[in-house]
């Protein structure tokens, strides 16, 4: 599931335990894109600093 | 008497059970202990390159070491940890003797994707591991960050830092750092402490950026003479220079296997990467040794403290490759040596016109070159591997290991620099840098009270 867990009882726990089990690849995707944006982000900053510089 | 057997019995399987235990949690806080040394090395990246830097580029200077950090973390995660397991025998992806190795096993131990790579109740190792890798990658990259200072654009430097950091070095590392690596298995190579797979590798991809970068305004006269760029606080960068030793005794902590796990070489002793026998002693009676033989040389040949610090950490990356094998006076001897290589090779680097602001190339690159060879003309001979039969450590497969660190630094570094060059996203414009950093792009600055900024707010009792 996206959020949360199944698991109802820690006794029948015996391996991955991670809150989004089953999502795994969602979560790796949204934090790529979420490094990219900063990179985005920080470049568009850094361009409109140097523009005001010159 | 039957029931006293099943009471020893049961008294045993706990026994052997509660130690398992403790050896299990055992090995997990060694190698998390490893992490917080490690972050010494980037406080002290920090505080020296802030130092290094002049005054109106410290706080631009200290956010490349941030970031340089922070991006590793994840793009490690994403892509190195993988890279690691899967390329061991090369880019056919296929599996090592030893089996630990190629795209099944890196699927099931590193896919970024896969439960081994989260919280695990039957996994207490993964995570310090890749904890452990995730500290040497940023290590790497922010081998790399000091000698870029004071004119490079900080998204710009963040790529190369992920691109060195989370795919290059561990390339090396598979290849040379790994009981299934190519270059273990086919040549012998050794390399304990990673001279060549960090330092090395960290030195050269640091060249191919400078050449494409270029040199600081005002660093070199039209008659191709260097003028000294000092930076605004030699103290700090002193300070930053030790913190940086002091973490590598993290770094070199995380070089160990631990005993008596599933996945450990054997009991009761520590091993080697490539699961050899080595002890913590061992290691601090030649990391001790380089330290001084590195400090006391660069002393003699330069007299400046910032040269004697970085020779300091020179000897140990001198020592580093064969830190399990030396007999210590002769770890002093090879520590001296570097320590004598590296301001050489810092001024042929800057008759070169290439301005290189904290020596990288010459104490890591070169120096770590210096690491790997050492290894083959003093240590060569013994087994690089546990098993019958396995390869010697021999001069000519230490000369051909450094070879293949230094071009596998040297030409990501530079064809990555010249496309972000091309791209208008490598270096920072002239007005930039005759401004300064912090005053075109931080909101903050370093010394208000010195350099005509906002007066700093008096608290009610002042």
């Amino acid at each position: 599931m996206l959020v949360g867990t199944d698991i109802t009882d820690w006794a029948a726990v015996e391996g991955a335990y991670y809150a989004g089990a089953g999502t795994e690849a969602i979560w790796l995707l949204l934090s790529m894109l979420l490094c990219i944006g900063a990179l985005v982000a920080g470049s568009r900053h850094e361009r409109a600093a140097y523009r005001k510089a010159k | 008497m039957e029931e006293q057997i099943a009471a020893l019995t049961a008294e045993l399987a706990a026994l052997k059970d509660a130690t398992a235990g403790l050896n299990k949690t055992t090995a997990e806080t060694f190698y998390w202990l490893t992490i917080p040394l490690m972050v010494l090395i980037h406080a002290g990246f920090l505080s020296y390159e802030m130092g290094a830097s002049r005054a109106k580029n410290a706080l631009a200077s200290g956010i490349k070491n941030i970031l340089a950090f922070a991006f590793i973390i994840p793009t490690f995660y994403y892509a190195g940890w993988f890279i690691y397991w899967a390329f061991p025998t090369g880019f056919s992806m296929s599996p090592g003797p030893i089996g630990t190795s190629g795209l099944e096993y890196a699927l099931a131990a590193a896919s970024p994707v896969g439960p081994a790579m989260g919280p695990n109740v039957a996994d207490s190792a993964t995570g310090v591991f890749f904890g452990a890798f995730a500290m040497f990658a940023a290590t790497t990259a922010s081998i790399m960050s000091g000698s870029l200072i004071e004119r490079i654009q900080i998204v710009g430097f963040t790529i190369l830092a992920i691109v060195l950091g989370s795919f290059v070095w561990i390339l090396g590392a598979a290849w040379g750092w790994h009981a299934d690596g190519w270059l273990v298995t086919a040549l012998g190579y050794h390399d304990f402490g990673a001279s060549g797979v960090v330092h090395a590798i960290a030195g050269f991809f640091t060249l191919g950026v400078l050449i494409n970068l270029g040199a600081r305004v005002g660093k070199f006269n039209p008659d191709g003479t260097a003028n000294a760029i000092a930076g605004h606080s030699m103290p700090a960068a002193l300070v930053g220079l030790m913190l940086i030793i002091a973490g590598f005794w993290g770094f070199l902590m995380g070089c160990v296997i631990f005993p008596g796990e599933a996945w450990s070489w054997g009991t009761g002793i520590f091993h080697t990467i490539y699961g050899t026998p080595v002890t913590l002693s061992a290691m601090t009676f030649n990391i001790l040794m380089g330290f001084a033989g590195g400090a006391i040389a660069a002393w003699v040949m330069t007299h400046d403290p910032f040269w004697m610090m970085s020779g300091a950490l020179g000897g140990i990356i001198s020592v580093a490759g064969g830190l399990d094998l030396y007999w210590p006076p002769m770890a002093f001897v090879i520590g001296t040596i570097g320590g004598i290589i590296m301001p050489l090779v810092a001024s042929y680097v800057e008759k070169m016109k290439i301005d290189d602001a904290v020596g990288a190339v010459a104490l890591h690159g070169v120096v770590g070159l210096w690491g790997v060879i050492a290894v083959g003309i003093f240590a060569a001979g013994y087994p690089a591997l546990p098993a019958e039969g396995a390869p010697t450590i021999t001069l000519y497969g230490q000369v051909i290991g450094a070879l293949v660190m230094a071009v596998l630094g040297f030409v990501p570094g530079y064809v990555v620099s010249l496309v972000l060059k091309k791209l208008g996203m490598l270096r920072v414009p002239k007005e930039a840098e005759l401004l300064g950093l912090d005053k075109v792009k931080v909101p903050i600055e370093a010394y208000p009270e010195f350099f005509g900024g906002a007066a700093a707010s008096k608290t009610p009792a002042e």
